[in-house]
């Protein structure tokens, strides 16, 4: 009697750790990165920390500075940082519809290509680059952007940083 | 010389597992011939002189492993004082992340300790018989053993000769906190069905045990060793800390905490090693031993009960959770 008790018990527990990871598997508890099926190739709208950045993992905090790629199969991925969509776009290359960035001054969704950044901003990664809708000096285009990105010219280089800062 | 290589612990710990590596390659190359030579029906001097150095090989690999089970602490030691050498460094967390072998080599130690604890048992079953019957066997299991610390060793060597000074690593706040990656729980879990795992866990532990149901005790211990190291860092360190945003399963090792890491961690590998260790008996050996399983339970309540003991502590003292 006893035996069979305790092996109805062990049944009901094994049942019930698989239920709760069954549960767990399909909510929504775990990080996001990717918005799927967006073939209206629509602008996500974000609320903080709802996603986290492909390229660092961190949570989207800072709406100001993100950046969504929308892929041709509808993928969205979401960037804390327009430093980060550099880097990532380093190692993956998917078929890019839009790469749309927030705006510091216009607070808009544009064109991350035809944005002007600036070299100075306080970003969430400390690149430095945040995007602007209309140019301002010392702002450069996207394509500049990206070249100083990958050759680490920016406020992570302590030597461009005393450059830009004492500016 | 790099400056890590010149640290005192370092240079210890380096030092005994090099000497114990090669005691360990003279025990290999004597149990190569043990399995290729070994014939206990024969009588001739050849196979007496194969049974006095299987005990050379058994004696050798014993104190080794004993050795080794001292060592692993004194790795996580070490690594911890580590994190004055290093900026960005407050604690294990980040040291074990400065380069890409630090991860599998604390993984590959404990993997290698269960089996070196594991071949102890085997060891002490054939030297009970008067026949050696499993001589062969452990003497296959030894030599598989032996590929992993060969591995484990060259991972010391290259994880202490590529940690730089000069960079800065993550500290742990970054690598486990809520102000760095997002939700970092397994199985897309929150916390309650984090916790809620955690103790049916632990009662189907207990349950399994002492009901002696090996092939189940097997498959929850692994999972309960997944969860529970998420609990930890995720749940009950942050009551160890008595910081919502402190995560972190290497600050707790320090003198701060008390050292009260090393039993937080210490009583979970050993109570899941004595369940390993009880139901592969069972299975394979058929021997079912009451104080193997009274040793395992004995760790793994002491595990549980020092975990929510914390948050018990931390309720009583200020009448909220955190």
């Amino acid at each position: 009697m006893k035996k069979i008790l305790i092996n109805i018990a062990v049944f009901a527990m094994v049942i019930a750790v698989i239920v709760i990871l069954l549960l767990s598997f399909g909510t929504d508890e775990g990080a996001k990165y990717v918005y799927k099926n967006n073939t209206a190739y629509k602008v996500v709208e974000l609320k903080p920390k709802e996603y986290q950045c492909s390229e660092c993992n961190m949570d989207i905090a800072d709406l100001e500075y993100a950046v969504e790629l929308i892929a041709k199969n509808g993928n969205t991925y979401f960037f804390d940082d327009i430093g980060c969509v550099v880097l990532w776009l380093k190692n993956n290359s998917p078929k890019i519809v839009k790469l749309m960035t927030n705006t510091l001054d216009t607070h808009r969704w544009i064109d991350a290509k035809k944005a002007w950044y600036s070299r100075t901003d306080n970003t969430p990664m400390g690149y430095g680059f945040a995007a602007y809708e209309h140019k301002k000096e010392g702002f450069i285009p996207y394509e500049e952007m990206k070249l100083l990105m990958l050759q680490g010219k920016n406020l992570h280089d302590p030597f461009v940083k005393k450059q830009l800062l004492s500016k | 010389m790099n400056e890590i290589l010149l640290s005192n612990e370092v240079i210890v710990y380096l030092l005994s597992e090099a000497v114990l590596y090669m005691l360990l390659l003279i025990a290999f190359l004597v149990t190569l011939g043990l399995v290729r030579k070994w014939n206990f029906d024969a009588f001739t001097s050849e196979q007496f002189m194969w049974e006095n150095r299987s005990y050379l090989v058994v004696t050798i690999i014993s104190f080794a492993m004993l050795l080794k089970l001292l060592l692993l602490p004194y790795f996580v030691y070490t690594v911890d004082n580590l994190s004055d050498l290093i900026p960005g460094a407050m604690c294990g967390a980040g040291v074990i992340k400065a380069n890409e072998y630090g991860n599998p080599l604390l993984a590959l130690k404990i993997i290698v300790l269960f089996l070196s604890g594991l071949w102890l048992s085997v060891n002490s079953l054939d030297l009970k018989a008067k026949n050696y019957p499993y001589l062969k066997a452990k003497s296959w299991f030894f030599i598989v053993i032996f590929v992993f610390l060969s591995v484990e060793f060259a991972l010391d060597i290259l994880y202490f000769t590529h940690i730089e000074t000069s960079n800065p690593v993550t500290c742990c706040s970054v690598i486990f906190g809520v102000s760095g990656e997002a939700n970092d729980l397994p199985f897309g879990l929150n916390t309650p069905r984090l916790l809620i795992l955690f103790y049916l866990l632990f009662a189907l532990l207990v349950l399994t045990v002492i009901a002696s149901m090996p092939l189940v005790s097997i498959g929850a211990s692994l999972l309960f060793v997944i969860v529970a190291y998420y609990a930890v860092v995720y749940f009950f360190g942050t009551y160890i800390y008595e910081l919502p945003t402190h995560q972190c399963p290497f600050c707790m090792l320090q003198n701060h905490y008390n050292y009260v890491g090393y039993f937080v961690w210490g009583s979970l590998l050993l109570g899941i090693f004595f369940v390993f260790k009880s139901a592969v008996m069972q299975l394979f050996f058929k021997r079912s031993s009451k104080k193997l399983k009274r040793v395992s339970l004995l760790f793994l309540t002491l595990f549980v009960v020092l975990c929510s003991f914390y948050v018990g502590l931390y309720y009583f003292e200020n009448g909220v959770l955190l």
